[in-house]
């Protein structure tokens, strides 16, 4: 059951990075950084953490698939980036003890692959032209910060509701 | 060659990769009507967004109106000055009109290439990465809408209709830089000059406006309009104002860089735009040559 709820709350971050955080975009204020929710992506990272690389490419290959369906067009971009986030962030869980330290660093790793991956990807086909450097300036950093601050807010929380959900996977 | 095979992951990786390339190459591709799967997905998730854009949009747009408040008064003055200009306008765009319209009907033709319809429509959702530049708005197939419609705000043009379902369509902003049509479009002055609108340049935010005869004379602050001799969008869509007139690459054309009317980054309401000049006998090779033209 929790699971349910928690695959539903993702649901929910991926319809909110298309509308509520689009009407507050820095852009709309003038600005010319870009601030990319990936609220997503962080959560993604999160159950990697705690549930296991498995986890994390399953549900990468969900969010990226409906990812790409409403918010893209090339079908396989977000699904093969998130997929891999989830997988190789999955990874580190048996080496490193689980601390915030350890978390957020993981996270911010996994983020900038992430934007990289996708990055890459899109020119590869021809989509974006755009300088690695502006792209970085630009994009990454600011992204960064937000996703950040995103993760230290909800970090307690899901923690909790990670390790519930463990502790349910064990007794089943 | 036993060794490799029986590393059962790197095999398993393998397949996932070759499988991502083939999904990428098949889907890359321009899709307006994508599959049923697709479709039903955004629909049932286009309905969610619904409900959470709305309100949304209201809280921004309280914050959105103290900030305007101080600019108010003067915005008021020049505003109130260009009334007057405005009701001029109209009184000559009505005896314009009516002139028009008694001079085709001397020469018995019915329908022009500025004949359109419009349909409101309503944004319920944004691609958050920005390499999409495209939205999605709350009218789809059902409604009426189909593939390279044009999309404007009460601003200007800012895109076409690129792929739709059911009940959501999604629009491709004109600062997309993958546009594979390009939209054909004229200046108006003493001399009408003819070009197309490819691409977007993110330094100046600005729209290029290339294929333009060395010899034309180009002026900063000329207005551009689509042409509609591209078979889709109609003529008289209002894009924007030349700002700056640059060579080309290799010299032999001209370019302009037009600031659209439109903001691309504060699209809420928009409004499709339907075509009715165009006769289903009129020959398709029009429309390839013009808006296939563009790669």
């Amino acid at each position: 059951m929790t699971h349910f709820f928690f695959t539903l709350t993702m649901f929910f971050l991926l319809v909110i990075e298309g509308t509520i955080v689009q009407v507050f975009a820095p852009e709309r204020w003038g600005l010319t950084i870009l601030m990319i929710p990936r609220f997503v992506v962080v959560i993604l990272i999160f159950s990697a953490l705690f549930l296991g690389r498995l986890q994390g490419l399953l549900l990468g290959l969900l969010f990226g698939f409906v990812y790409d369906i409403i918010y893209g067009g090339v079908i396989g971009i977000y699904t093969f980036s998130m997929a891999i986030v989830g997988y190789f962030s999955g990874l580190s869980f048996k080496i490193f003890q689980q601390n915030i330290f350890i978390i957020l660093s993981t996270i911010l790793v996994a983020l900038v692959t992430h934007e990289f991956m996708v990055y890459g990807l899109l020119s590869l086909i021809g989509y974006v032209q755009m300088d690695v450097q502006d792209f970085f300036l630009q994009k990454v950093i600011p992204t960064l910060v937000l996703n950040l601050i995103f993760a230290l807010l909800v970090a307690y929380p899901v923690q909790k509701v990670l390790v519930q959900m463990k502790q349910e996977d064990e007794t089943v | 060659m036993p060794s490799f095979l029986s590393n059962r992951r790197l095999i398993v990786l393998l397949v996932c990769i070759i499988s991502a390339v083939v999904i990428i190459g098949l889907t890359m591709k321009e899709r307006p009507y994508p599959s049923w799967p697709e479709q039903f997905i955004r629909d049932s998730i286009g309905f969610v967004q619904t409900l959470m854009y709305k309100p949304a949009r209201t809280v921004a747009g309280f914050f959105e109106s103290v900030q305007e408040m101080r600019v108010m008064y003067t915005e008021n003055q020049r505003l109130k000055a260009s009334l007057q200009d405005h009701a001029l306008l109209v009184a000559r765009i009505q005896e314009l009109e009516a002139e028009n319209r008694s001079l085709r009907s001397l020469i018995e033709v019915e329908e022009s290439l500025g004949d359109y319809q419009l349909r409101a429509a309503e944004v319920i959702m944004r691609s958050p990465d920005r390499w999409y530049q495209q939205v999605t708005i709350n009218r789809g197939s059902k409604h009426g809408i189909e593939a390279n419609m044009a999309v404007i705000t009460s601003d200007g043009l800012v895109g076409r209709v690129k792929s739709v379902a059911q009940f959501t369509a999604v629009v491709e902003l004109l600062s997309d830089s993958n546009r594979e049509i390009n939209v054909s479009a004229v200046v108006q002055g003493e001399e009408l000059i003819f070009g197309t609108i490819e691409g977007y340049d993110d330094d100046y935010n600005a729209l290029l406006f290339s294929k333009i005869r060395m010899d034309a004379p180009l002026e900063v602050g000329q207005q551009v309009i689509t042409n509609g001799l591209g078979g889709v969008f109609p003529r008289g869509l209002y894009i924007g104002e030349v700002i700056d007139v640059i060579p080309d690459q290799y010299g032999l054309t001209q370019m302009a860089l037009v600031k659209p009317a439109a903001d691309f980054n504060q699209v809420d309401f928009v409004y499709v735009v339907e075509r009715s000049s165009l006769s289903p006998l009129e020959p398709e090779e029009d429309e390839e040559q013009e808006e296939g033209g563009g790669e």
